[in-house]
């Protein structure tokens, strides 16, 4: 394809240097010339604004994602805390009450936030979830009725609870999905839109290289000004309208592989711990079943998303703080085994796993913020610069087709 | 001449393509969502399939036989030096396996965080005669072990408790893994529905099947092959959530969450044992245990015992012929049981069964 549009070009230059009179050809040279360079111009400006607008397209996918994450692990949050309440059984911690009734609060309006900037299909995912949002408040209003008067169907409700938080987290997690393939689109697209300003400059440069090269040969003098002139603003064109286009490229593309990766990761990170710090608390309520696999599994994602995290970008304190919760949970797990339950709750609620657990959540969820902060930022700055360059590249263009005009049609008006 | 600035122009033109390529070359991308995984499960033995011997097999309706108790009781302060009791009361504590979510069987106070029901009143009774304590101490006696259904027979096969009361029926089957005291408790497969005016709903098998009534009941129960066999019955949650009559069958795993369905109206009633369902009956005044007699199944219950603890047994076995005929038996069975089953006489003991 290279070599066929290099074949091209090469037969078309070849026929401006020998065909035909030299005004016919001075004409052809000039009309070339000013086609090109309004070419570069409007499809360089394109490019640019395509380039602009798909950055633009994707740092917003991004904080949708950021958004949704946020609410999928606020909503994990308040069903950790749900299902600790139960296990402490009688008097609640009001303080963990509040903090549980601020979550759902947070999940209802964060899903009516991100539901009104997402796609269509998304939005409907997102919709459901908030009509599943009232109904999941419902049952565990019942798990603490029927806990607060000494009846198991308590513990009924709250698994029912517990469940349709884990459908809720399931459609979040795929509109993630697909909020992360939007992202991923725009930066493909951004990256094909760059090249509109290459394809058209340097065919120009090289247009008008090959003009006065040909006009210095033909007309016996060094120098054309406006020839000149033309291709040195091209030239600038091309290497201001590169280098801003390909920094911002490669600022969003570095803002997605550092500080977007990194917010998606401790997402991940946080709302698996905060399933396994549920989870920890339905084993203990459901007394007696020790089946320990599904905190496995949600440990295990978590620790997946950390190490990765700690792989990437060198942050490592919060796969260690996990670490620390891992080992006290199973520290629980051991006094529940040996037959203590009352050991292991204590422990799970206000013991060592506890602690652990708070310590991560708050060190994790400074984290969370600063890489969410950061990777909104970025993304948000990568397109600074762009949208005057397009303008620039548009009038650019235009200015030297008008000097292309110019400089042969000097040499036309020494012909009549 | 001419092929040379051919050749220019075209390495020009490659140069120039070869820049606008590299302005095309795609960075980093955001990877997808991270999956955890489970470490593989530990290679697990056959487990051995028991059956019921011929000559043991007995008519339906009658409980197999325990072992002769060992009356008198002896003293907690005389037990027979070498025996499971005297090793049990040099330990302190009695290790025994019950359930915590079976209301006025085995359930936890929220309040209190103390187990309590009938099943643990019984095993109270045992501490105070393995160690010579009175009421308010024979709680403290106990070792408490909550397991689930699934590991009644395991945790006593490997000597984890010393006795297991949770509601388990006695059977020929299970007697070739474990032991059995005389049957403590007789209870049957009934019906919970719900109480209009007063009145339940259906006050009967009969009528419950007669008016297309949905039934909830635990996924893999004894109580679920009985009442699939009753024509008319219809069952639930379906898959779909639609209720259709042609739906297979897909039962909840726990029994409490019938209880929701029944709550939430998507059901008609539960079936199961009538001891749980008193459970249930307590933690809902609307709704009501049918029929009041006898139950559609026989479920006697037994407490349960490692096999070679015979004279464990056959001490437990005095300790319940004391109560029976003492009025402990009643006293417990009225705390926990009577105001929502009705009165009840205690099972009559069968004995006879050889020791080995």
């Amino acid at each position: 394809m290279m070599k066929a549009v290099g074949r091209a070009i090469g037969r078309f230059a070849n026929g401006l240097l020998r065909g035909g009179s030299t005004p016919a050809r001075l004409r052809v040279w000039m009309i070339c010339t000013m086609v090109v360079a309004v070419l570069f111009g409007v499809l360089g400006a394109f490019g640019v604004g395509r380039r602009d607008a798909s950055l633009g397209d994707g740092a917003e996918a991004a904080a949708q994602l950021l958004a949704v994450q946020d609410v999928q692990v606020r909503l994990v949050n308040a069903d950790s805390i749900a299902s600790e309440n139960y296990l402490r059984g009688g008097i609640e911690d009001a303080g963990k009450r509040a903090t549980y009734e601020a979550e759902l609060s947070a999940v209802s309006e964060g899903l009516v936030a991100v539901g009104n900037r997402v796609l269509p299909a998304e939005a409907r995912q997102l919709a459901s979830v908030a009509a599943q949002l009232g109904e999941y408040a419902g049952l565990v209003e019942q798990a603490r009725a029927n806990n607060r008067q000494g009846f198991p169907v308590g513990a009924a409700y709250l698994r029912s609870a517990n469940a349709l938080s884990g459908s809720m987290v399931a459609a979040l997690r795929d509109v993630q999905s697909s909020l992360r393939s939007q992202v991923n689109d725009s930066l493909d697209r951004a990256d094909k839109a760059g090249s509109w300003l290459h394809v058209t400059g340097w065919p120009l440069v090289l247009l008008l290289l090959a003009g006065g090269w040909w006009h210095a040969k033909r007309f016996r003098r060094l120098v054309n000004p406006a020839l000149a002139v033309a291709t040195g603003l091209s030239l600038l064109l091309l290497l201001l309208g590169g280098s801003t286009q390909g920094s911002a490229m490669a600022d969003a593309e570095a803002a997605t592989a550092t500080s977007l990766e990194a917010a998606d990761l401790v997402a991940q990170a946080r709302s698996a711990a905060f399933e396994a710090r549920a989870l920890e608390s339905s084993t203990l309520i459901a007394r007696g079943s020790n089946n320990d696999d599904p905190w496995l599994l949600a440990g295990s994602t978590s620790t997946a998303a950390l190490v990765t995290l700690c792989d990437t970008t060198g942050d490592c304190a919060l796969t260690d703080g996990f670490a620390f919760y891992a080992d006290s949970h199973a520290a629980v797990r051991a006094l529940d085994d040996d037959g203590d339950w009352e050991a292991a709750r204590e422990a799970s609620l206000d013991g060592l796993a506890a602690d652990a657990f708070t310590a991560f959540d708050i060190d994790s969820g400074g984290s969370a913020q600063a890489y969410r902060d950061s990777a909104t930022d970025q993304l948000r700055s990568a397109t600074d610069g762009l949208s005057w360059m397009r303008v620039l590249v548009f009038f650019g263009g235009l200015a030297i087709a008008a000097l292309s005009l110019v400089a042969y049609g000097q040499r036309l008006r020494e012909y009549r | 001449m001419n092929l040379l600035r051919t050749n220019a122009l075209r390495r020009g033109t490659a140069t120039g393509m070869a820049i606008a390529l590299a302005a095309c070359t795609s960075g980093s991308r955001l990877p997808g969502a991270v999956e955890g995984s489970l470490p593989p499960p530990p290679t697990t033995v056959a487990a051995t399939v028991f059956t019921c011997p011929a000559d043991q097999q007995e008519p339906a309706g009658i409980t197999p036989a325990s072992y002769e108790p060992g009356l008198p009781l002896p003293a907690a302060d005389d037990l027979p030096a070498g025996s499971t009791m005297a090793a049990i009361r040099a330990s302190g504590r009695l290790r025994v396996g019950v359930s915590a979510d079976t209301l006025l069987f085995g359930s936890r106070d929220p309040q209190s965080g103390r187990i309590e029901g009938f099943d643990i009143d019984m095993l109270q009774e045992v501490a105070k005669a393995v160690f010579g304590v009175d009421d308010d101490q024979a709680y403290s006696m106990l070792d408490i072990v909550v397991i689930p259904y699934g590991q009644r027979i395991p945790a006593l096969r490997d000597d984890r408790v010393d006795i297991v009361a949770h509601t388990m029926t006695i059977n020929c089957v299970r007697w070739q893994q474990i032991a059995f005291s005389s049957e403590y408790y007789h209870s049957g497969q009934k019906l919970l529905v719900q109480r209009t005016d007063g009145q339940p709903q259906h006050a009967s098998l009969e009528a419950f099947a007669a008016a297309e009534a949905t039934v909830c009941v635990p996924a893999g129960s004894t109580n679920q092959e009985f009442i699939q066999g009753v024509q008319g019955i219809r069952f639930t949650p379906a898959a779909d959530g639609v209720d259709n009559p042609d739906d297979e069958v897909v039962a909840p795993a726990d029994i409490s969450d019938c209880l929701v369905l029944l709550q939430q109206g998507k059901v008609d009633g539960i079936t199961g044992d009538d001891t749980v369902l008193a459970g249930l009956a307590a933690q809902d005044n609307s709704t009501v245990v049918v029929p009041s007699g006898e139950g559609f199944t026989d479920e006697p219950y037994g407490l349960g015992f490692n096999a070679d603890r015979i004279d464990f047994v056959q001490f437990v076995n005095s300790v319940l012929e004391e109560m029976r005929t003492d009025g402990r038996w009643a006293e417990i069975y009225d705390r926990w049981l009577g105001s929502t089953l009705g009165p009840q006489e205690p099972p009559v003991a069968r004995y006879g069964r050889p020791v080995p």
